[in-house]
């Protein structure tokens, strides 16, 4: 189990000391949370900035372990193999299972083109 | 449980898959300043795990906005809001990420007015109540006009006068004026055009009757001479 202050640091020099308010685009946040379903209509304006701080630490996290992973092979830079591991040895990363195994099995490492269609919903 | 993202229909006539694809995920900038607090200096990060990473971030948004969405669906809520998400995240099992984000959300707002945040585009709806409780929903108009794009205002200027008097009209030809009186220039240009076209026409047709009519009398007294000439 982690320390409780871990986490401490980062908001007491958060907001003065990176280079804008937010780390994250909250406009992008907005869009990646409409086009992950049909159900999601109105967002109010504190749920992106909840997730500009929340996807912070889940990155941190994911880079943490994965990084823990890389030390244990004896190597300095992180590959898709430490990622993979370190998702599989975590369960609160379950649902990135099927990101890495099929980020595996096409051994090419071609990423696939998402498209989207902007949608209008204030009827 | 296995979550894939909507593929949705390919629509790349009109705009280039680059710039799609980038919007639909988070920033390789941003993510790289937020790692290299936790790397040291001499690791290295290669584009397959940045790629990865990137794409665990976009799932990340869409597994918690749906779960915070099945909340809301339950209560009969339309608007999600910060505390939503709060329940997803903790009921999705990410429990040490709900401290340090309650308080980064009431310290979010207790200084809502100071300068650092007068660079925000959006203006923000206040939700008083704190804790996981069932808050009061928040304002629909303050919150329909948060979620449309603020229209750029639009100078209403005076409209100049326009006559029929071709002198008038060229001097108001060549100052710059807007869009909107651009239009109305070219608009009165063509109707000055047709019109003169119009005059040039009519005169040239008067003219052709008044030539035929000359040539017919003239070959009517050409006849009479011809007729006295034989006998």
């Amino acid at each position: 189990m982690r320390q409780a202050g871990a986490y401490s640091g980062l908001l007491c020099g958060g907001v003065s000391g990176r280079t804008g308010p937010h780390s994250l685009p909250l406009a992008r946040i907005k869009k990646i949370m409409k086009n992950s379903g049909e159900g999601v209509k109105m967002i109010s304006g504190e749920a992106p900035i909840i997730f500009s701080k929340a996807c912070d630490l889940f990155i941190e996290e994911l880079t943490r372990r994965s990084w823990i992973m890389a030390i244990q092979g004896k190597r300095r830079t992180l590959h898709k193999e430490d990622l993979a591991s370190a998702v599989i040895a975590t369960d609160i990363f379950d649902f990135l299972i099927t990101l890495v195994s099929n980020s595996d099995s096409h051994a090419v490492g071609g990423a696939t083109n998402v498209m989207e269609v902007e949608t209008i919903d204030y009827s | 449980m296995a979550i894939s993202l909507p593929i949705n229909s390919n629509n790349g006539d009109r705009v280039p898959n680059l710039v799609l694809r980038d919007k639909s995920k988070m920033p390789i900038t941003n993510m790289m300043k937020i790692m290299s607090q936790i790397l040291l200096n001499n690791v290295q990060v290669s584009y397959d795990t940045m790629d990865m990473i990137q794409q665990s971030a976009t799932k990340y948004i869409n597994f918690v906005t749906r779960k915070a969405k099945d909340r809301c669906q339950s209560e009969c809520r339309k608007i999600m809001n910060a505390e939503d998400l709060l329940w997803a995240i903790e009921e999705l099992g990410f429990n040490d990420y709900v401290e340090p984000l309650t308080t980064f959300i009431q310290r979010y707002r207790n200084i809502e007015g100071v300068d650092l945040f007068t660079t925000h585009k959006e203006p923000i709806s206040h939700i008083e109540n704190h804790g996981p409780s069932l808050g009061p929903e928040p304002n629909l108009m303050s919150t329909l006009e948060m979620l449309h794009p603020p229209q750029p205002p639009q100078v209403n200027s005076s409209q100049p006068k326009f006559s029929i008097i071709p002198n008038t009209n060229l001097e108001m030809l060549y100052p710059n004026e807007m869009s909107s009186t651009k239009i109305h220039l070219v608009l009165v240009v063509q109707m000055m055009f047709s019109t003169t076209l119009m005059f040039l026409l009519s005169s040239i047709m008067i003219n052709i009757e008044m030539i035929i009519e000359e040539i017919q009398l003239q070959l009517t007294i050409m006849a009479m001479d011809y007729d006295i000439g034989n006998k």
